[in-house]
C-alpha cells in the first residue's frame, strides 16, 4: 500500500513538471508574466501558443498577445494582431458550428468577446494606426469602434470618451475641422469636466474663425484646469500628450447559485491618480475611461443569454434521454474567460512644455491620495510638440516595473 | 512512530513553501528621474543641428527624407553634390530599413536591432519604451531597474 502512494505520487509530480500545459494554463502564465513586467517572456509564450493552438478561445490570445505588443512597443505587429482578433470577434458562424457551440463546454463555445472588448479593440487597433502616422486608418478604425458601442440602454450607447478623443485627435491630424469638432463636443456630452475636450474645442473653434465660441470653451478649459499650467488658445503651444492604461479591467465569475452565468467582477488596484512630473512641473492626468462602468453598463451581444438558455435546456435533454449522454455534452458552468489585460481606467494628459525632450516622472496614488512609491516610473526623452504634432506616448501603470533593487537577467 | 516522522517532514515541507510564497513585495527603488545625455537623434526626439548621418558615422538616425536631406545639405553634414536618390542610396546599400520603409516596430522586426546596435532597421522606436532610451542614449545596457549613467558607454 506505501509502495502504490509512493508510486502515485512520483508519477503526479513528474506529469506536474513534463511541461503539459492546457492553453488555459499558459495563457495564465503569460498573463502573469506581463503583469510582472516580463513582456518579452509573456509574448514569447503567447507566440508559442498561438502557432500550437487553433481552438475556438484563439481571438482571445490574439487580443492577450496584441496587448503585450503594445507594451512592448511594436505598433507594428501589435497593431496586426488587434486588427486580426477584432475581426475574429466578429466572424459568421456556420450552423453546424452554432449547433455544437450549445452541445458543448462554456469554455470551448467560440469566443466572440463583450461589447466592450470589441469596442476596445477597435480603439487599440486605431491607436496602434495613430502612433504611426497612419490617421486614414485610424480613423476608419475608431469610427468601426463607435459603431460596436451599443447598449441595452438608449441614451448609454456611443459612451466611450476615449474612442471619441483619439478619433477627434485623428480628424485634427488629418485637418477635418468640423468632423473633430463634432467628436469633441461628443467628448465634452459624455464628460462635462474634461478640461482637455474643452481645450481642443478651443483650437478647432479659434481655427476655423468662430472667436466667440473658441472663447468660450477655452474659458471653459481653463477653469477646469484651475492653477494647473494651460496651453494657449491658437494651438501653438507645445505639450507632451500622454495617454494611461491605469490598472487591470473587470474579470468574469460564476453567479453563486447556479454557476451558470457569468458576472463582470471589478478587480480592486490602488492606483487611482497619477501626477506627472516634468520639469518641475506637476500635472495630474484626467481619467477619461473607467472600462469597469463600461462593461457593466453593456449590452448582450445579440441572442447571448438566450443561447445560453437553450443551450443548458439541450444538455439536460441530452443527458437525461440518451444514455450515456453526460459524456457528449459538456458542462454548464459559466464562461468566465475574459481579456484580462485591458487596463480599469484610461487617463489621458496633454502637458504643457517646451518643444523638444523632456524626462518625465509618474507618480501614483490610491483613492486616499497616499503616494504608491513602488509604482512610480521614470521616462527619458519623452517628446513634446505642438497641436496636430505631438506624438501620442502610450504608458501602462504597473507594480515595480521600475525598480533598482531588481536586476533584470 | 514512523508514521508520525513522515508526516512531521510533510508538516515541516508544507510550512516552508508557506513561508517562501508569503515573503511579500521585494525591496523598492525608483528609477534615476535623470536621464543620460541624448547621443543619437531620430524623427521623435528632433534632428541635433550638426549632426551628421550615422552612414557616414555620425549620430543622426533621423528617417532620410527629402526634408531631411535639404535640412543635412544645409548644414553642411553631407556632400553638396549629393542628389536625394544618391542620399537615400548611402542606406538603401547597406540595406538599412528606415521609417520609409516599415514603421513603427520599436526595432522588434526582422532587420532589427537598431543600426545604433549594429542592426539594420533604422525605424523610430516607440518613445516611452526601454528600447527608444537605449537607442537614444547609445547605452544598450540600460535596464529599466540598474541604470548606470556610464559614461565609457
Amino acid at each position: 500500500m506505501k509502495k502504490l502512494l509512493l508510486f502515485l505520487i512520483i508519477v503526479s509530480v513528474a506529469v506536474l513538471y513534463s511541461g503539459c500545459t492546457s492553453a488555459k494554463l499558459t495563457l495564465a502564465q503569460n498573463v502573469a508574466k506581463f503583469q510582472s513586467g516580463r513582456f518579452e517572456e509573456a509574448h514569447k509564450g503567447m507566440g508559442e501558443l498561438l502557432k500550437k493552438v487553433k481552438s475556438e478561445t484563439y481571438p482571445l490570445y490574439q487580443l492577450t498577445d496584441a496587448s503585450i505588443l503594445y507594451a512592448l512597443g511594436d505598433h507594428y505587429d501589435g497593431c496586426d494582431i488587434m486588427g486580426r482578433a477584432a475581426n475574429n470577434l466578429e466572424v459568421e458562424l456556420g450552423s453546424g458550428t452554432v449547433a455544437l457551440d450549445l452541445v458543448g463546454s462554456e469554455e470551448n463555445v467560440h469566443y466572440r468577446g463583450y461589447v466592450h472588448e470589441r469596442v476596445l479593440a477597435r480603439y487599440y487597433h486605431g491607436l496602434g494606426y495613430f502612433a504611426r502616422g497612419y490617421y486614414d486608418s485610424a480613423k476608419i478604425a475608431f469610427i468601426q469602434a463607435i459603431e460596436r458601442d451599443i447598449n441595452k440602454e438608449k441614451g448609454k450607447e456611443n459612451a466611450f470618451a476615449s474612442v471619441h478623443f483619439m478619433l477627434g485627435e485623428t480628424f485634427l491630424r488629418l485637418k477635418e475641422y468640423d468632423n473633430a469638432r463634432v467628436a469633441f463636443q461628443n467628448v465634452i456630452k459624455l464628460q462635462p469636466s474634461n478640461a482637455y475636450g474643452w481645450y481642443k474645442l478651443a483650437t478647432i473653434n479659434f481655427k476655423i474663425g468662430d472667436k466667440e465660441e473658441a472663447q468660450k470653451a477655452y474659458q471653459t478649459y481653463k477653469d477646469s484646469l484651475g492653477s494647473e499650467p494651460y496651453l494657449p488658445i491658437d494651438g501653438s503651444g507645445s505639450y507632451i500628450f500622454l495617454l494611461l492604461d491605469i490598472g487591470w479591467g473587470p474579470t468574469l465569475s460564476p453567479d453563486a447559485i447556479t454557476g451558470a452565468f457569468s458576472s463582470y467582477q471589478q478587480v480592486s488596484f490602488p492606483e487611482r491618480y497619477v501626477s506627472i512630473v516634468i520639469d518641475k512641473n506637476i500635472v495630474p492626468s484626467k481619467k477619461v475611461e473607467d472600462v469597469y462602468m463600461q462593461a457593466k453598463d453593456e449590452a448582450n451581444l445579440t441572442g447571448d443569454v438566450s443561447k445560453k438558455v437553450a443551450s443548458v435546456a439541450v444538455k439536460k435533454a441530452i443527458q437525461t434521454f440518451i444514455p450515456f449522454g453526460g459524456l457528449l455534452t459538456g458542462s454548464t458552468d459559466a464562461d468566465v474567460r475574459k481579456w484580462l489585460l485591458l487596463p480599469g481606467e484610461i487617463h489621458i494628459a496633454l502637458i504643457p512644455t517646451e518643444q523638444g525632450v523632456h524626462d518625465v516622472t509618474l507618480k501614483f496614488f490610491d483613492a486616499k491620495m497616499k503616494e504608491l512609491k513602488d509604482y512610480q516610473q521614470s521616462w527619458y526623452y519623452v517628446p513634446a510638440g505642438t497641436e496636430g504634432e505631438a506624438p501620442l506616448v502610450q504608458l501602462r501603470s504597473l507594480f515595480q516595473l521600475q525598480n533598482q533593487k531588481k536586476k533584470e537577467k | 512512530m514512523q508514521k508520525n516522522n513522515l508526516v512531521s517532514i510533510i508538516i515541516l515541507i508544507t510550512l516552508s513553501f508557506l513561508m517562501m510564497s508569503c515573503g511579500g513585495a521585494p525591496p523598492f527603488l525608483a528609477r534615476n528621474s535623470s536621464s543620460p545625455p541624448l547621443i543619437y537623434c531620430n524623427d521623435a526626439t528632433g534632428h541635433k543641428t550638426g549632426a551628421t548621418p550615422i552612414v557616414l558615422n555620425g549620430a543622426c538616425t533621423c528617417t532620410p527624407t527629402e526634408n531631411h536631406y535639404n535640412r543635412c545639405l544645409k548644414e553642411g553634414t553631407i556632400n553638396s553634390t549629393l542628389i536625394y536618390t544618391q542620399f537615400l542610396e548611402l542606406y538603401t546599400s547597406k540595406g538599412i530599413k528606415t521609417d520609409l520603409d516599415h514603421r513603427g516596430c520599436n526595432n522588434r522586426c526582422q532587420w532589427g536591432p537598431h543600426v545604433v546596435f549594429g542592426g539594420k532597421c533604422m525605424a523610430t522606436p516607440t518613445p516611452g519604451t526601454l528600447n527608444y532610451e537605449k537607442v537614444i542614449s547609445g547605452i544598450q545596457s540600460l535596464t529599466m531597474h540598474e541604470v548606470e549613467h556610464d559614461n565609457e558607454n
